[in-house]
């Protein structure tokens, strides 16, 4: 070839290659990333009932569409006669909601990340008021059922998701966060379980908090303040004498972990669900604190091999004394479910009767149990007495706005 | 508005409607060029005209004909070039733009390794940012080849072509064709692994030899032998169990083949063509066993057949009158042992099944609107038939000679050098004494002749085609490189996306508001920057980080510009509007370290003050729905007027109509500065 035609074929080459590299890396070129952290899933759905209000969250809308799932937030204050849409407005709410009432019925509520929204914010409710106010979350909030807690006097103390999984509070009427304690910290007080997350949080109706973590081992992590007299401020400030571990330890063979899924101010103290989980087996435990004492646990209730824990309820049992616990079990091989409760401690578990087809969520409400059964925007509520049979006691429809969120 | 937007479709007018002017542009170009080098080769016919009149000398004497091509290799470059040419004009159908990468590239990626769909994605990102450009320009990169091959026969510019071919068919094989779908699971030659343009490639590369590779049957025999192996390989693919080719159906589900089959009846196309398809994917789920076994017999004994015929002309080094199939292997050059004899039957077999697949199961490869080729089995016959003839007719070592290779100083190399196309003078002239007719006057002393004066018409035509083939070719890689060297999307994509932005003039309406670290800031306070402005809520959880990222973008690209632009953000939502959440928002977004970037908030009464001057509706939604507005973007230029009102709707919200609206924003804020 002459050395003209060897330069045009090479040119041509050159120009293919730069091509090629140029269709490749496109550096240096400015792209659009919208920062994202992953998900957390929601928690399961969950319901408490304190002295003045219940209330329950649980998914509704297209639930196989992320951008069209909402969490619901539904409110039964003591004496109504049924439930009602209390969802705050403001923020999409796809990504969950974590809800902390407090044992007076102020009401804090807490919105976990969805799509490009990676922080949390809150929603304050004060007591007997059906307006909610916006407020700032201190971070991320842990996707756990009682990752929130309203204390009595408007104190807020929060559990964030990420390392350390602090526990941060806000002293009321305040707008800035203070560390109150981190896994870390209780891992030091922890006497035998190393703690590797902090699950929950709750503050007794004197303002004593509780908080509740998940452990390796058999021990349970529930810790109190050391000295819970001079801790119980209204800003929730961090012990001074640091903190202690209530216990109590799962005699259940095969329990190679702890987590407390439940932890809600009741009259007295705290109620709560402990899961002991193992290779291949799951069991769960009631365990009540009176203020000032140590821990009751119940006996253990064997999760079936192949179910899971679908929702969780504290309740029940009038709001005065230690409150009872209820379980949603689910079948993953069939559309099986089953409720289970215990009424407080020294109280066996008891099955109730086979919630109706559907249920996603259970609430304890006195003596009775409901069940909420969601169907895109319509929500039927079903209620039994005791291990009575089941009655549909409602429905309601929800405005669900689909495709706001896409 | 959240969803205001819709995703562009294939049909996209605006993006359609940018190809078309591409390639009208792109064409009037061409045409110039074309006509330039018309003129030029007629202004040279006519100066050489008067130049013989003036001495005399007899005019439109052509050049002693070229030594013959090698059939093989006539045969390949031509096909080819009218496949490449054929693909081009398929690349004008008004579905590509958008069509292409959705309906083809990543279709033929899907069950790929992710490696593979990976490349194929990075690979697609030119294609997306700029369809227009991207298509336009492949139209006639292969348009380019097409004519090239088919314009230069021989000598460098034809084995140029020839490497041109190859570099551009791996481009698309790899990108476009995610390697043929040879990674795949499914793979089968019926179908079209391992690529259609894989065989392209190896025409090209069969092109690009220097011409003594093609003298005797060593070509051929390769050709014939890989097509043997090719066979063999894919039959016994063909032939594994357990792949789904066995069954016609499984149940309710249909066979793997059956299932290609009735994909490509659903193809719009004639509804003949339709009928047949869908005839043979109900045959072939009814006797699916026997049509594979039917595939695979005939995959392994054509491919069996043709390789003994190659390995047994394996002794034969090219005697150019040899016989084809005469089966004794001896004299004669026969070739093919005593397979040979069946090298016919089997050509006219495989073009019998390669033509009845062609139809029945790749139901020709080029219906539905985003067709790019005619898929694998007409390549593949005719690399196969290209090899035929290498085998059956041999080129001679003279004429390869007499091509340009080895020998310098014969009149035939002489003249075949002259045949060649070349821009630069030659040395030699060419030697037009031998060729001068009888009565010509006695030659006396030789007379001084310019180097332009040697260059027949035939040969200056071949120039003129080649230079336009080229041309062309350059008219298409030119805007495709200047795509892919582009720092952001083609912005009609947004356009097309969200609408034009709405040109205006008018003074923007005042607000004043506050900072996250507590400054006020109003509009006048901006005056002398160009203020960008939106609305964005600090809780959203779809358009406004992505509106927000865009913004960033666009900041980058003004580059030196920036400094005189000013971002601001107004907080759009009544409940979450406090200074912690924007300055949550800002964190988020990387966005508290651009300099120039405010997110503003107020009191309600402030907002909706904005909100209402600036025409965002700002609606809180019930039961955890986002809070609704309108996705807007003012451009307010230095004296405080409102220059460009852009919809800012992500709407399908893919990295191309992000990029494509910041490259948008971008250019908008740039005429503004400078108007």
């Amino acid at each position: 070839m002459s050395r003209l035609a060897w330069l045009v074929v090479g040119g041509l080459v050159v120009i293919a290659v730069v091509l090629v590299v140029l269709l490749v890396s496109a550096s240096g070129t400015p792209t659009v990333t919208v920062p994202t952290v992953p998900l957390q899933g929601p928690p399961v759905p969950s319901s408490s009932t304190t002295p003045a209000l219940a209330t329950a969250v649980l998914a509704m809308g297209q639930l196989s569409d992320p951008a069209n799932t909402f969490y619901e937030l539904f409110d039964r204050p003591s004496g109504a006669s049924g439930w009602t849409l209390a969802t705050p407005p403001g923020v999409a709410d796809n990504g969950g909601l974590v809800v902390g009432p407090s044992s007076n019925g102020a009401v804090t509520a807490g919105f976990l990340p969805a799509a490009d929204l990676t922080f949390s914010v809150l929603a304050t409710r004060p007591a007997g008021s059906t307006q909610w106010s916006a407020g700032d979350a201190p971070g991320t909030l842990a996707a756990e059922p009682d990752a929130l807690a309203t204390g009595p006097s408007g104190q807020i103390a929060a559990v964030q998701s990420g390392t350390g999984t602090p526990v941060e509070a806000q002293a009321p009427g305040a707008t800035s966060w203070h560390r109150v304690t981190t896994a870390a910290e209780l891992t030091g007080a922890s006497g035998g379980c190393r703690v590797t997350r902090i699950s929950s949080i709750a503050v007794t109706a004197s303002g004593v908090p509780y908080v509740g973590t998940r452990c390796t081992g058999t021990e349970v992590g529930i810790f109190v303040p050391d000295d819970p007299s001079a801790a119980s401020t209204p800003g929730l400030t961090a012990p001074t004498g640091g903190w202690a571990r209530l216990g109590p330890t799962l005699g259940a063979s095969g329990v190679s972990a702890t987590t407390v899924l439940r932890l809600q101010a009741d009259g007295g103290g705290v109620t709560g669900m402990v899961e002991g989980s193992g290779p291949g087996r799951s069991s769960l435990v009631g365990v009540w604190s009176a203020t000032g004492s140590g821990i009751v646990a119940s006996s253990p209730l064997t999760v079936p091999s192949g179910w899971s824990v679908r929702g969780t309820a504290t309740g029940g049992a009038g709001g005065t004394g230690n409150q009872g616990i209820a379980v949603l079990l689910g079948s993953s091989s069939s559309s099986s479910l089953r409720v289970t409760g215990v009424a407080g401690p020294g109280r066996p578990w008891v099955p109730y009767a086979t919630p109706p087809a559907g249920t996603t969520a259970v609430a304890l409400v006195g003596d009775e149990v409901d069940a909420f059964v969601p169907s895109s925007s319509t929500l039927h509520v079903w209620a039994a007495n005791g291990t009575g049979p089941w009655h549909q006691v409602a429905h309601l429809t929800v405005p669900i706005q689909y495709g706001s969120s896409s | 508005m959240t969803g205001m937007g819709g995703p562009s479709g294939p049909g996209d007018s605006s993006i359609v409607s940018e190809f078309h002017h591409a390639l009208a542009a792109q064409g009037a170009l061409i045409l110039v060029l074309l006509a330039v080098l018309f003129i030029g080769w007629n202004q040279l016919r006519s100066m050489q005209y008067r130049r013989a009149a003036a001495r005399g000398e007899p005019f439109g004497q052509a050049s002693p004909d070229l030594p013959p091509e090698p059939s093989g290799r006539r045969f390949l470059r031509i096909a080819f070039g009218l496949l490449w040419l054929f693909d081009g004009l398929l690349q004008l159908q008004s579905g590509m733009p958008l069509g292409l990468p959705s309906g083809v590239i990543r279709p033929a990626a899907a069950t790929s390794p992710e490696w593979v769909r990976h490349l194929v994605d990075n690979g697609l990102n030119l294609w997306t940012n700029h369809p227009a450009a991207a298509a336009a320009s492949t139209v006639w990169i292969q348009v380019g080849i097409g004519i090239l091959l088919l314009v230069a026969p021989r000598g460098p510019w034809s084995r140029g072509a020839g490497v041109v071919s190859v570099v551009w068919g791996l481009v698309v094989w790899s990108f476009g064709n995610a390697f043929g779908g040879i990674l795949a699971p499914g793979l089968t030659l019926l179908f079209g692994a391992p690529g259609a343009v894989l065989f392209y490639v190896v025409a090209g590369v069969l092109v690009a030899l220097p011409d003594r590779m093609w003298v005797g049957r060593r070509i051929g025999r390769l050709t014939v032998g890989g097509t043997g192996v090719l066979l063999l390989g894919f039959g016994v693919l063909q032939a594994w169990p357990g792949r789904g080719f066995w069954q016609g159906s499984i149940g309710s589900t249909p066979g793997t083949l059956t299932a290609m089959v009735d994909q490509m009846a659903q193809t719009s196309q004639p509804s003949p063509l339709s009928s047949i398809v869908s005839s043979f994917a109900s045959f072939d789920r009814s006797h699916g066993w026997g049509v594979n076994l039917v595939a695979v017999v005939v995959m392994l004994a054509l491919g069996g057949v043709l390789l003994a015929i190659a390995v047994g002309a394996r002794g034969d080094r090219g005697d150019v009158n040899g016989s084809i199939g005469s089966g004794d292997g001896a004299g004669g050059g026969g070739i093919g042992g005593a397979f040979g004899r069946l090298l016919d039957p089997s050509m006219i077999v495989l073009a019998v099944v390669c033509v009845a697949d062609w139809v029945l199961i790749e139901d020709f490869g080029f219906w539905g609107g985003v067709g790019t080729d005619p898929n694998s089995m007409l390549p593949f016959l005719f690399v196969a038939f290209g090899g035929y003839l290498a085998l059956t007719r041999p080129s001679s070592p003279a004429g390869a000679d007499a091509a340009g290779v080895g020998v310098a100083s014969t009149p035939v190399a002489s003249a075949a050098r002259s045949a060649e196309p070349a821009v630069e003078p030659e040395a030699t002239p060419v030697a037009a004494g031998s060729s001068v007719a009888a009565d010509a006057p006695a030659p006396g002393p030789p007379a001084q002749r310019s180097w332009w004066e040697g260059i027949d018409s035939r040969r200056a035509g071949r120039i003129a085609a080649t230079v336009g083939a080229l041309g062309i070719l350059l008219v298409g890689v030119a805007p495709m490189a200047a795509a892919a060297a582009s720092r952001s999307a083609d912005p009609q994509i947004a356009i097309a996306e969200d609408g034009a932005p709405n040109v205006t003039s008018g003074p923007a309406p005042a607000f004043s508001l506050t900072a996250p670290d507590g400054a006020t800031v109003s509009l006048a306070s901006l005056r002398g920057s160009t203020v960008v402005l939106t609305f964005l809520d600090p809780v959203c959880t779809t358009d406004c980080p992505i509106i927000a990222q865009e913004l960033r973008v666009a900041n980058t690209l003004l580059g030196a510009e920036a400094a005189k632009v000013r971002f601001v953000a107004i907080v759009a939502n009544p409940v979450y509007r406090s200074t912690q959440n924007v300055i949550d928002f800002n964190r988020q977004e990387g966005l508290d370290a651009q300099p120039n970037w405010l997110f503003l908030t107020g009191s309600l009464a402030q907002l909706q003050k904005a909100w209402n001057d600036y025409g965002v509706t700002v609606q809180a939604a019930p039961a955890g729905g986002m809070v609704a507005h309108a996705d807007i973007v003012y451009v307010i230029d230095a004296h405080g007027s409102v220059r460009r009102i852009i919809n800012a709707d992500p709407g399908s919200a893919d990295s191309s109509t992000e990029s494509s609206f910041s490259g948008l924003v971008a250019a908008q804020v740039t005429q503004v500065i400078h108007q």
